[in-house]
């Protein structure tokens, strides 16, 4: 195993450097400091909302740029796992944090301004408007994890390092759209965003295929993934066992993450539901 | 309501796009037996010494259709099996097989000197080039290119282990470009065919 030839600190250290990565997850981290810090001084300090932000930008950079890639690029239910993160926990705790308006606080004047400019730049308001689309979102979430596991296309992707690239930052930008939508703090009454009831039916939607395609990959007989033949396993593990993983970890943790998400988008519906009767019970 | 319907629309777009996507990557008409994997990999790029502990690049097998496969000398069944299976599809090709190449890359540089690297290509065939890489760095360099995994395993003594390694076969064509990948599973007539089909290219 390569943990056995190499000291502990370097498997902290990237794999394979990626210096847009670094230099996303940099600029990410800072604008939220910055801004988390003049929120603070404002008076506004959460600290779940920024465990959940470090939380989740720590993960995906975790999966990575450690020797976690390693790992990932030569074990299916590792690459899996990765893939669990990079789409469905990472977003998932990012959103979470509603980290806007910390980042927004976060960026230099000059830049904040021209922030609120392109919000309302047409172009990049229909694309966004487009990737908010509900249904859209949600067979866009199910389709990226599908289309990257197509046989043929897992395995020019695991081999090709840009295609390896674009396929981890397509999981994380369609997670953070998904979830976006699911999360969205604003109450439906008084803004345009997606009503709790379909949300939740979004988060069901979602379910089914990832169960069938993690129990077919996991109740497979034969191997499907040849790559992981081809550029060796990590360690000695049989392919049919670290497919059964593989498969379990598609199916299990990846469902229960709309599970988990039902119950904020209930918290959210409850929240709405008590500021309503306590505005109605003031204007009597 | 028509936020919805909307999106269903584009759905069904995507979901045709991809679903083509899909089909023209599986339907492409392929002669290979092995994994077809053109230019999907870097071209063969490396600088390692061999046996007369001479510097030899990619250059020095342009030209040549090159097999490379990364092993060990003390490997008691992957290695073996796999030059052995080698060098029954070069004789099964015959005559025209002698420009090819097969390049051992030994992941061992403690265990394995030039000489014994030498004694044990040589042993299954000279069409077989022992390479070595000059430090632990230059190694790490060349199988992160190739994807490749290996690893110190059951280690019983300093001198006493096993390498895990991946079992792949690249085959570059005569230009240098990856054209197919063999593993364990290929059979030597799927490789003579594959080199065949190479050298009348």
């Amino acid at each position: 195993m390569l943990s056995s030839v190499v000291p502990f600190f370097t498997v902290l250290m990237p794999w394979e450097f990626s210096p847009t990565l670094a230099l996303v997850c940099a600029f990410f981290g800072i604008c939220y400091a910055r801004g988390s810090r003049q929120a603070a001084i404002q008076g506004d300090l959460n600290f779940w909302r920024n465990l959940s932000f470090w939380s989740g930008l720590l993960i995906i950079y975790a999966v990575l740029q450690t020797h976690f890639d390693y790992y990932a690029q030569h074990m299916f239910w590792i690459h899996r796992l990765q893939h669990l993160i990079l789409h469905h926990i990472g977003p998932f705790l990012l959103i979470l944090s509603y980290p806007g308006k910390n980042l927004l606080l976060g960026l230099p004047q000059p830049l904040q301004k021209k922030m609120l400019v392109l919000q309302y730049h047409p172009v990049l308001k229909k694309i966004y408007a487009l990737m908010q689309m509900p249904l859209l979102a949600a067979i866009l979430f199910v389709g990226v994890i599908f289309f990257w596991l197509a046989p043929q296309i897992h395995l020019i992707a695991m081999l090709n390092y840009k295609l390896y690239n674009i396929m981890n930052w397509s999981m994380v930008v369609d997670g953070l759209l998904f979830w976006r939508i699911i999360l969205d703090a604003r109450s439906p009454l008084n803004s345009n965003s997606l009503s709790y009831n379909k949300r939740l039916f979004l988060l069901w939607l979602i379910m089914p295929p990832q169960i069938i395609l993690g129990a077919y990959i996991a109740l497979s007989t034969i191997e499907i993934y040849s790559v992981y033949d081809i550029c060796g396993r990590a360690w000695s593990m049989s392919p049919i066992v670290d497919q059964r993983y593989a498969g379990l970890m598609t199916w299990i943790p990846a469902s229960m993450m709309s599970a988990i998400a039902a119950l904020v988008v209930i918290r959210l519906w409850r929240q709405q539901y008590h500021l309503r009767s306590l505005t109605q019970e003031s204007a009597t | 309501m028509q936020k919805f319907l909307m999106g269903t629309r584009c759905a069904l777009l995507v979901f045709l796009l991809c679903t083509l996507l899909g089909s023209t990557a599986c339907s492409k008409k392929n002669t290979w037996q092995l994994t077809d994997i053109n230019n999907v990999m870097p071209p063969l790029t490396f600088s390692l010494v061999d046996s007369d502990n001479k510097n030899v690049t990619e250059k020095n097998f342009r030209g040549h259709i090159t097999l490379l496969f990364f092993g060990y000398v003390h490997c008691s069944d992957v290695c073996p099996t796999t030059l052995l299976k080698l060098t029954q599809a070069l004789s099964k090709i015959g005559k025209p097989a002698d420009s090819i190449r097969i390049l051992f890359v030994t992941l061992d540089r403690e265990r394995d000197s030039l000489e014994k690297l030498q004694q044990y290509t040589h042993a299954f065939g000279s069409q077989i080039v022992g390479l070595r890489p000059r430090t632990e760095a230059d190694l790490q360099q060349l199988v992160k290119r190739y994807r490749v995994s290996y690893g110190q395993d059951e280690i019983k003594s300093p001198s006493d282990y096993s390498v895990s390694h991946s079992n792949a076969v690249y085959i570059f064509d005569t230009q240098g470009t990856i054209r197919l990948v063999a593993t364990s599973q290929t059979n030597s007539d799927a490789i003579a065919h594959d080199l065949k089909q190479l050298l009348d290219e």
